[in-house]
């Protein structure tokens, strides 16, 4: 097991909708680059993000105070936060820690999208 | 507070560092290149925060108690924020420990129990590396999983088996079980927000319960294999034992005149002694060997002697030269101390019989009158010398006549005083018979052997065949 890069690409799917797909550890550095790209794509207007963690094994402490902190700024500007390709353990970690209290999490990004898509932020 | 104050800008920090700029295009740069900042300190508890405002115009006391309180909340609600982080991680980390212990239960191998408690480690202290070392010594220890780049070297691998070692930047704690020490867990370089910082005690603490838990799973995983192999090798035991049982006659061929018992009693699963009944033409052939040592090193060469035996004695050689092949075949064949004492008779119809006996027990015949005839042994046991040669004995069996072959755990059982029943008491018991039988005889010589010991089992294979010549 090493430690692995943090590989990440964001897009703008449709209007106010954005995708950023992380596959790395997210640490303070993976973090702090996800949080990059998702301020990115918030000031660009998009009031919904989903972050897929497809090849994501690992998250640790920092990385989800981080995620945290994305949450609560699209929550504040009544956004919507999801999260698709969870592993089981990250998802028991993301239960724990609350980040699915006002985040939606989905099996796959179609079911994300295909649900998101529908339904935009009021 | 821009607002109310009638400033053109104004900026908000804490310990020097910003939170909050207004309008956003007041950069760091345009506030060092513009004049006329005012600085608003704050006390109390929100002390540490600063509001700077560009070219002030007024500044009243509720506008700056509005801001004491909402830097107040602000604050409240960050520390709010803190304790629920806190309590949900220690949540997370009893949550990691309970998955660990749930997971190692059903995992042998070692390398993938290290890589589930490391990607634990990792999540829960944040750390840039993490590897686990184990072996019998630190000195032949390896890595069996770990993440990122090794942390320490042998010497530190040494110094951390024997009594740890705890440093701003690495933790290696030995995974001490009840046998001793059997590797280290080490971890370093816990990040930080930006970088790394130095472990605190709480995290020494969640390593020290990690490494618990490493060295649970580790036992857990060399004793389940140890209980695997247990019972594999017993099922070879059994397994052994009944391929070698199978050797012994199932039944004895029925030899006009002549009437059969044997009794084997193995000390272990398979024996080192073994006997052999069967018919060569017209004569029955009695066989009794005993190789040296116990267990299934001796199993499998009295096993092979037996075949031996049985392979050439349908040859029409003599008994003195199928010893001898015999020996030869065995000294070529086994370690220097492995060897096989052996006795063999053939009896014709009419009781004429010859025996070769190579450092066996005496070979008894319990005449009809009760009196005892030994034949001794004539030359060395089976494999113990390939030059050694043997002769051939010549007797009579007449009817009411015993024939008797045994092995020394019968003569070598000892009382609780440790005499040994010895073949003085043999012939006696033989003797005294009052109904002389094969039958008879092996069961009165049993039951005194186990009178004798007091019930104690046997400390060594014993085995007894008893040849009756039927009286007329």
């Amino acid at each position: 097991m090493n430690e692995e890069q943090m590989k990440l690409s964001k897009e703008v799917v449709t209007e106010g909708f954005g995708l950023i797909a992380a596959a790395g550890y997210i640490n303070n550095e993976g973090g702090q680059t996800i949080a990059d790209a998702a301020t990115e794509l918030i000031e660009g207007g998009c009031g919904t993000l989903l972050i897929d963690l497809e090849g994501t094994r690992i998250i640790n402490s920092i990385g989800v105070s981080i995620l945290l902190e994305i949450m609560e700024k699209l929550l504040e500007d009544k956004g919507q936060l999801a999260f698709c390709n969870l592993t089981p353990t990250i998802s028991k970690t993301f239960e724990i820690m609350g980040l699915v209290q006002y985040a939606t999490v989905f099996p796959d990004r179609e079911a994300a999208q295909s649900e998101l898509m529908g339904n935009p932020p009021v | 507070m821009v607002d109310e104050t009638g400033s053109r800008g104004g900026v908000l920090r804490r310990d020097g560092e910003d939170l909050a700029r207004w309008p956003h295009s007041i950069s760091r740069q345009v506030e060092q290149a513009t004049d006329g900042w005012t600085e608003i300190p704050f006390a109390g508890t929100i002390s540490g925060f600063s509001l700077h405002l560009l070219q002030l115009e007024r500044l009243d006391e509720t506008a700056l108690g509005a801001a004491r309180l909402a830097l107040r909340a602000w604050q409240l609600h960050e520390e709010l924020k803190r304790t629920r982080f806190d309590e949900r991680f220690h949540l997370w980390e009893l949550e990691a420990i309970r998955a660990i212990a749930g997971s190692i239960g059903g995992i042998l191998e070692p390398e993938r129990v290290a890589e589930e408690l490391i990607s634990h480690l990792v999540a829960l202290l944040g750390v840039r590396s993490a590897h686990i070392y184990l072996g019998d010594d630190a000195a032949t220890a390896t890595s069996i999983g770990g993440f990122g780049s090794p942390a320490i070297d042998d010497d530190g691998l040494a110094e951390a088996w024997s009594h740890g070692v705890y440093s701003e930047e690495v933790a290696a704690i030995p995974l001490v079980a009840e046998n001793g020490t059997l590797g280290v867990l080490v971890a370093a370089h816990k990040e930080a927000r930006a970088g790394t910082e130095p472990f605190a005690a709480n995290d020494i603490r969640l390593l020290e319960l990690f490494a618990v838990q490493v060295t649970v799973a580790m036992e857990s995983v060399r004793l389940t294999l140890e209980s695997l192999e247990r019972e594999r090798l017993r099922n070879e035991l059994e397994m052994a034992a009944v391929i070698q049982s199978h050797l012994y006659p199932q039944v004895f061929p029925q030899v006009d005149g002549y009437r059969l018992v044997a009794k084997a009693t193995p000390s272990r699963h398979v024996a080192g002694d073994t006997y052999d009944a069967f018919t060569d033409d017209d004569s029955l052939v009695v066989t009794i060997t005993d190789v040296s040592g116990k267990g299934v090193g001796a199993g499998m060469i009295a096993s092979g002697v037996h075949a031996a035996i049985r392979l050439m004695a349908v040859d029409d050689v003599g008994l003195a030269s199928l010893a001898t092949r015999v020996n030869v075949y065995l000294s070529g064949a086994t370690e220097d101390n492995r060897f096989a004492t052996f006795a063999m008779v053939r009896l014709q119809p009419d009781g004429r019989l010859v025996a070769v006996n190579a450092g066996h027990c005496p070979i008894l015949i319990r005449r009809a009158d009760g009196t005892i005839d030994e034949i001794s042994s004539s030359g060395f046991p089976l494999g113990m010398m390939p030059i050694a040669k043997y002769s051939e004995h010549e007797d009579r069996l007449e009817p009411g006549d015993l024939l008797l072959l045994y092995t020394d755990g019968l003569t070598e059982a000892e009382d609780p005083d440790e005499e040994e029943f010895g073949v003085e008491r043999v012939s006696e018991v033989v003797s005294k018979l009052e109904f002389p039988s094969a039958a008879a005889a092996c069961k009165e010589l049993l039951g005194a052997v186990e009178a004798f010991t007091c019930g104690k089992p046997l400390h060594d294979d014993a085995t007894l065949l008893v040849v009756e010549r039927i009286a007329d």
